[in-house]
């Protein structure tokens, strides 16, 4: 996270360049945009990849013109700064629904529910929607971050059926900020973006700088390039089952004190399906994907959710998170002085109700060999060192290229033959980023442009499972996909997987 | 190691502690406690055996065994603590508190430690054994005392309890200005297994030899508890925590339980400003603080912007949502901070509650309620708990405080009893 460190002091001494308007960030959090919204509460089915399906309780937006289907988890809201938002949520379930959304000033009324007045029988945390009536509710998003919506009726059912939501609440415009890029790395591609063209022709010429548009707080300590949800969540099969087929549930209650999750989700997926398309067709009530896609020493800012009863450990391979905030609160010692009571981790722990905003970035710096394999020119971001370095080669074989260097310096390693060997469908046939070797017959395929892959998953390996069956649960893989040469190729890539 | 202190030999150390004390200009509390049985009444009727602390301080002390035990709440700058323990239970027991100083003195039964620190042994049937605990060098915050003899039986069984350790300065939690607070709530989390504690209860310990159960492993909870009480015993007028408006609340959350929890407060964030009894430099802000089991939190709940006037009724849950069983909410860990408008803050004290309207005190508002209201309007006989009007900003039923009815006021329980919201 040296990048990150680096861009942080450097923002003490960085200039606030011209001010333009807030350009859309390149976004891989779909979701739905607005002031004002219709809800509807209803049942729906989803699917689990070991080939079961489970009935849960969701919200589905039938805003006119809006998606209508039920899904697991409802729609991301994706609201901006100083927005007043209303949303009229229709209950078609046949008992009382509520919406609460923590972090948000509210304006409609937010006093508790009894039912007829009994002080046992709490029905609602906030005023509900009775069966087939409606609820209305207002509130205005006065901080950016990350917050969400749940259900505030009968919580310890309606929680673990469903019934809840991401939402996004963008800073107002702080234009663009131009960061200076560490003398270790070489320069950024021109323009930054895909499409750009040349990339691969930049030479280091340090100290050059990059421009940020994109921030997920008012400070440019939050700035990113790329953002991707986590919200987590769980299931325990039998509960869902209890609620569809028990038809007489006072006489025959369900005991939570033995409710134990078997099934583990991202975004409302278990892997693999996680890594599958946004709103795939084989997937109706689960539209949201989690497949983190981005390009060396770019700024990851990674959403973090827990919608679930349990805690949960999500860590990342490749580099340390550095989380930024908390709860929607940037985590700065004092108004305005950004990010500076962040933390590194490579496991964050996702509680139940709480959200947290990390950034993510690779390099691949301090790995010791060259990931390019490339003494020709300079890819964006690289770490000159081990750009620079040389190793003596151990013995043959030796992968291509005409100035050999060894990727790292392992035990002499004779290969068997390719007729002998199998692969994973994200092995490319070389260890260097953006090389492609031979494979087996057959074999590879799912990485066109020979990126690396780093699992982000939950470390409490249990729930790498889809009701026992591994691998599966709270995992998905980030690849670091090298930049082209030209044109986009994480957009190729988004239509490339299957 | 048996550890006895005898009551002449007692009186002789405290002696000496105070004289040799107060020149020193330091302070020394002394607690007297007693751990005894006692049993418990959930909502739906349940009765469970716990193992609980009763204070017997002369002159201070109640006398009456409660879960969770009675707050050490010592007085401003005290930096020593003395606990002098009478053990009326069939089990030794001990005290110690995370976080403070203690010479360790593992007492060893059958080649297993047994307990952290010195204990008062096993009562004999009918008797009491007794043991001395001293903490000193004090710093402040916000502690739990706790059994440290075979505490996966004895904490589940009730034996713990707040220890409040105050800075000199007044209406602080610590010894740094942004700890300042006008209200002080203390909030115990814990909770209880009813088989569990039976069984502990009637054997002592929690390995069933003959049927070779460990109930520590097959421990599951029912109730959940907020300061010893399930819902929908917290909305008692007694249980109730108060959060008054345009104040700054501090709330002491103890998580004394064995399951983590993530208090939270609907729609309201806290602001965290101590951990574990140590303050923290730079405050927190959170919607869900997470408080695993034995850690404190101090959290203030600021409502210093909120006008006085304003009227609220915050729910405290755990964002876990456990509960016992799917059927109602009885056993939840849910309980309701009250912030209503009150003298000499407001001229006239507001009687703000989502309850009001149950003219004949039977629990419920239904039609019965709404005949008695407007039998009353029409006699214009006046009675604070029909006067339901204005509905403050926040949605809640708020009397004038004078008690004079209206056909509004009807209306509006007329609208609780059919359950319209």
């Amino acid at each position: 996270m040296l990048t990150r460190q680096f861009i942080k002091r450097m923002i003490l001494a960085g200039a606030l360049l011209t001010l333009f308007p807030l350009a859309q960030a390149y976004a891989f959090i779909d979701g739905i945009t607005g002031t004002s919204f219709q809800f509807a509460a209803r049942e729906g089915r989803l699917s689990t990849p070991d080939g079961g399906n489970l009935m849960f309780w969701g919200f589905a937006d039938i805003t006119p013109g809006g998606r209508s289907t039920v899904q697991y988890p409802g729609p991301t809201l994706i609201i901006n700064q100083g927005d007043t938002v209303t949303i009229t949520l229709a209950n078609e379930l046949n008992e009382p629904v509520s919406m609460m959304f923590p972090g948000m000033t509210m304006l409609s009324s937010t006093a508790p529910v009894f039912s007829k007045g009994q002080p046992g029988k709490i029905t609602s945390l906030v005023p509900e929607a009775a069966p087939r009536e409606t609820q209305t509710y207002r509130f205005k998003a006065e901080k950016p971050g990350t917050f969400y919506y749940q259900s505030a009726s009968n919580q310890a059912i309606q929680l673990r059926m469903g019934l809840f939501g991401a939402i996004v609440v963008r800073p107002g415009s702080l234009g663009a900020v131009s960061v200076t890029i560490p003398t270790y790395l070489s320069c950024p591609p021109v323009g930054h973006r895909e499409g750009s063209g040349g990339v691969n022709t930049i030479i280091s010429a340090a100290p050059c700088a990059k421009n940020f548009t994109t921030y997920a707080y008012g400070h440019q300590s939050s700035a990113y390039d790329r953002e991707f949800l986590y919200l987590a969540s769980e299931m325990d099969p039998k509960f869902q089952r209890w609620m569809e087929f028990e038809p007489d549930k006072i006489n025959n209650p369900f005991d939570f004190s033995t409710w134990k999750a078997n099934y583990w989700f991202i975004n409302g997926r278990n892997a693999p399906d996680t890594m599958g398309m946004a709103n795939a067709m084989n997937l109706p009530s689960q539209p949201y994907n989690c497949m983190p896609l981005f390009h060396p020493g770019e700024q990851v800012l990674i959403r973090i959710i827990n919608m679930g009863q349990d805690f949960h450990p999500l860590h990342t391979h490749g580099n340390h998170m550095d989380v930024i905030a908390e709860d929607g609160n940037l985590l700065q010692s004092a108004p305005g002085s950004g990010a500076d009571l962040s933390w590194e981790a490579f496991t964050v722990t996702m509680a139940p109700g709480k959200t947290f905003d990390a950034i993510f970035d690779w390099t691949g710096k301090g790995l010791g060999w060259d990931i390019y394999e490339n003494t020709a020119i300079f890819r964006p971001y690289e770490y000159i060192p081990d750009h620079l370095k040389t190793f003596t080669p151990f013995t043959s074989p030796v992968a291509s290229g005409t100035t050999p260097k060894l990727a790292a310096q392992g035990l002499p390693v004779i290969m068997p033959g390719i007729q002998e060997t199998i692969a994973g469908p994200n092995w490319s046939g070389s260890p260097f980023l953006g090389s492609m070797d031979a494979l087996p017959p057959g074999e590879g395929g799912f990485n066109p442009f020979s990126g690396f892959f780093y699992m982000w998953h939950s470390h409490a390996e249990r729930e790498l499972t889809n009701n026992d069956i591994f691998p599966g649960g709270f995992l998905t893989m980030a690849a670091i996909v090298p930049w082209p040469a030209t044109g986009d190729n994480l957009t190729i890539y988004d239509e490339y997987m299957p | 190691m048996k550890f006895r202190i005898q009551p002449s030999a007692l009186a002789a150390l405290i002696t000496v502690c105070v004289t040799v004390s107060l020149p020193l200009g330091l302070h020394a509390k002394s607690y007297d406690l007693r751990a005894d049985t006692a049993s418990i009444t959930m909502p739906d009727g349940t009765v469970v055996p716990v193992w609980g602390f009763a204070d017997i301080t002369a002159g201070s002390g109640d006398g009456i065994v409660k879960v969770p035990g009675p707050a050490l709440d010592l007085p401003a700058a005290d930096t020593n603590l003395t606990i002098n323990l009478t053990n009326k239970l069939p089990v030794p027991v001990s005290i110690y508190i995370p976080g403070l100083r203690l010479a360790p003195a593992p007492a060893n039964v059958g080649g297993r430690v047994m307990s952290f620190t010195a204990h008062a042994p096993a009562a004999p049937a009918g008797g009491q054994t007794t043991a001395s605990f001293s903490f000193t060098g004090l710093k402040p915050g916000t502690f739990i005392y706790q059994s440290g003899s075979n505490p996966s039986a004895q904490i589940p069984m009730g034996l713990y309890g707040a220890v409040i350790v105050r800075p000199a300065a007044a209406n602080q939690a610590y010894n740094d200005a942004a700890s300042a607070y006008d209200n002080e709530q203390v909030v115990v989390f814990s909770e209880i297994d009813p088989a569990f504690n039976s069984y502990v209860s009637s054997n002592k310990t929690t390995i069933d030899a003959a049927h070779k159960i460990n109930y520590s492993l097959s421990y599951a909870p029912k109730y959940f508890l907020i300061n010893g009480k399930t819902y929908p015993d917290t909305t008692s007028p007694a249980s109730q925590l108060v959060a008054p408006p345009a104040r700054k609340t501090l709330l002491r959350l103890i998580n004394a339980g064995s399951q983590n929890h993530v208090p939270t407060i609907a729609g309201k964030p806290v602001r965290i400003i101590g951990e574990d009894g140590n303050f923290l430099t730079y405050a927190r802000n959170e919607h869900a603080p997470v408080l695993p089991a034995g850690k404190t939190l101090d959290a203030i709940l600021d409502l210093s912007s909120t006008p006085l006037t304003e009227g609220n009724f915050f729910t405290m849950f755990d964002r876990r949502a456990w509960r016992a069983s799917s059927v109602d909410t009885t056993g939840s860990m849910i309980a309701f901070i009250k912030s209503y408008p009150t003298a000499p803050d407001v001229p006239v004290s507001l009687d703000c509650n989502p309850f009001k309207g149950d003219m004949n005190a039977d629990g419920k508002i239904d039609i019965v309620d709404v005949m008695i209201l407007l039998n009353k309007f029409i006699n214009s006989t006046t009675d604070p708990n029909g006067d339901v009007t204005p509905v403050s900003l926040a949605g809640l039923p708020c009397g004038s405080g004078t008690g004079v009815l209206k056909l509004a006021d009807a209306m509006y329980v007329l609208q609780k009893a059919l359950d319209i919201n």
